[in-house]
């Protein structure tokens, strides 16, 4: 698994872990994401079962285990959170940050320490040594509770699996041609993304936002110019329509 | 390093099949517990011929209970073993995974920095999963135990149902083919419940095997 620092001030910064070359044949390909402060750190979508034991080396070289404080889960997913048991017993103290009507369901995969913060559905901010992080309502988008997470500092957008392209784990990190790019995004945007409102209601709110760097859990980094382009393409996607079993 | 105890999760499909076996066998109980009241009520229409056989029926009713209520404590504790031996299922997973973490960062030249922040939840992982072995190895004993006394119990009422067969053989003629058919159903019934307890009893042995097996690093 790499590890990679995307971003780096002296009051933070932003690690990007994937491209796991040692995971099981026919597990998906995930990007997880670290926040460090000065004294916490938040550890967003944090991954699967399969991937924990890789994780947890990869973090070992970034911070202390439990400078951990925070973690986000952007939905349920098994590719998210499925690892949450695990987490569980080695971050103890630390705070879940997911979507509010998940938490019924998150427990099932196993959560006796960690401390549930369910997210309401029209977003929250919360501050971690000093810097504030808003969770980003996207819901539908995929799952029917969803967040993304947004850092206005570092201009830095985690957008969950919106944006998420599927390529091979040795695929660099960043996008660098947009429109080569997008074979590897229309099938999984039209068949997991269902909603063509939910779709338009989000690009109308994070075009509110200044964005640097959008984020997915699956695929590349969207750098500049591209965060712009992805969202005048996906406005422009027909959603929910990648299913041929219904006539749409 | 030493490998981290493998731990008593082998137990947990052994003890649902003993729930399922225990399951079976109160099921057969219930069954005696039927016909030993028919039995009763046989023996009295018999009259004074088949008084000897009355008296037996009674005892066969009181086994027949005692045996459904073993049953039920047999398997709240084998449906015990198996949730507990599933939860230190994941306590494993976790210290397995630990392990691999501490040992890889031990040996590769990466630098590892912060790999010492490891120890502490490692450790607590560990002192959990002994823990919930312990509490898996004490209710396997007890469940070990359970087994044993309803089979002493079963091997009284296969007694109590061969001496029935033969007081059967003292009534009056025209009772006599259904008292001694009661008597053998008993007695058939009991060797069937035994084969489950004795089922039982093999499957927990074979966990118990596995999980040495596992701990010698086999
Ligand atoms: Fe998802
Ligand atoms: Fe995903």
């Amino acid at each position: 698994m790499i590890s990679n620092k995307i971003f780096d001030t002296h009051s933070h910064q932003w690690f990007l872990f994937g491209r796991d070359n040692s995971k099981p044949e026919r597990i998906i390909d995930t990007n997880q994401y670290l926040i460090k402060t000065r004294s916490n750190a938040l550890l967003m979508d944090p991954g699967g079962i399969e991937l924990f034991a890789p994780m947890l080396a990869s973090l070992v070289k970034e911070l202390p285990l439990e400078q951990i404080t925070h973690i986000f889960a952007s939905h349920q997913d098994p590719d998210i959170i499925s690892s949450l048991g695990l987490w569980d017993k080695t971050v103890p103290d630390a705070t879940l940050y997911s979507p509010k009507i998940w938490e019924g369901f998150l427990r099932h995969f196993g959560m006796e320490h960690i401390r549930f913060k369910g997210i309401a559905d029209q977003g929250e901010s919360i501050v971690i040594d000093g810097l504030q992080l808003d969770f980003i309502p996207a819901h539908y988008l995929h799952s029917s509770g969803n967040f993304n997470v947004y850092d206005a500092q570092a201009k830095i957008l985690m957008s969950g699996d919106i944006g998420a392209a599927l390529e091979n784990v040795d695929a660099p990190i960043f996008v660098e041609d947009f429109d080569h790019h997008i074979q590897f995004m229309e099938g999984f945007h039209k068949r997991w993304m269902p909603s063509n409102r939910a779709k338009n209601d989000w690009i109308a709110r994070v075009r509110q936002l200044d964005i640097d760097m959008m984020c997915p859990q699956h695929g590349r980094i969207f750098k500049g110019d591209d965060v712009k382009r992805f969202l005048d393409w996906f406005e422009a996607l027909e959603v929910g329509s990648a299913c041929h079993q219904i006539a749409i | 390093m030493s490998l981290v105890p493998q731990n008593s999760s082998v137990f947990y499909i052994n003890a649902a099949a003993v729930a399922a076996q225990l399951h079976k066998a109160k099921k057969i109980a219930q069954r005696v517990m039927l016909a030993s009241s028919n039995a009763g009520v046989l023996a009295f229409r018999a009259g004074q011929s088949a008084a000897g056989f009355g008296a037996l029926t009674s005892f066969i009713s009181e086994l027949a209970k005692k045996t459904v209520k073993m049953s039920d404590e047999i398997n709240t504790i084998a449906i015990d073993i198996s949730k507990l031996s599933t939860y230190s299922l994941s306590t494993q997973s976790a210290s397995e995974k630990m392990h691999w973490v501490m040992k890889n960062a031990e040996r590769s030249s990466h630098n590892s920095a912060h790999i010492e922040s490891l120890v502490k939840p490692m450790m607590q992982v560990d002192a959990l999963l002994e823990e919930q072995e312990m509490a898996i190895a004490a209710k396997v004993r007890q469940l070990s135990e359970q087994l044993s006394e309803m089979k002493k119990e079963l091997s009284s009422a296969k007694i109590i149902g061969t001496m029935s067969l033969m007081e059967s053989t003292q009534a009056e003629s025209q009772h006599r083919a259904a008292l001694a058919d009661n008597a053998k159903n008993i007695v058939d019934a009991a060797t069937e419940i035994e084969q489950h307890v004795d089922t039982s009893l093999a499957l927990m042995k074979a966990a118990l095997l596995a999980q040495k097996s596992n701990n010698t690093g086999i």
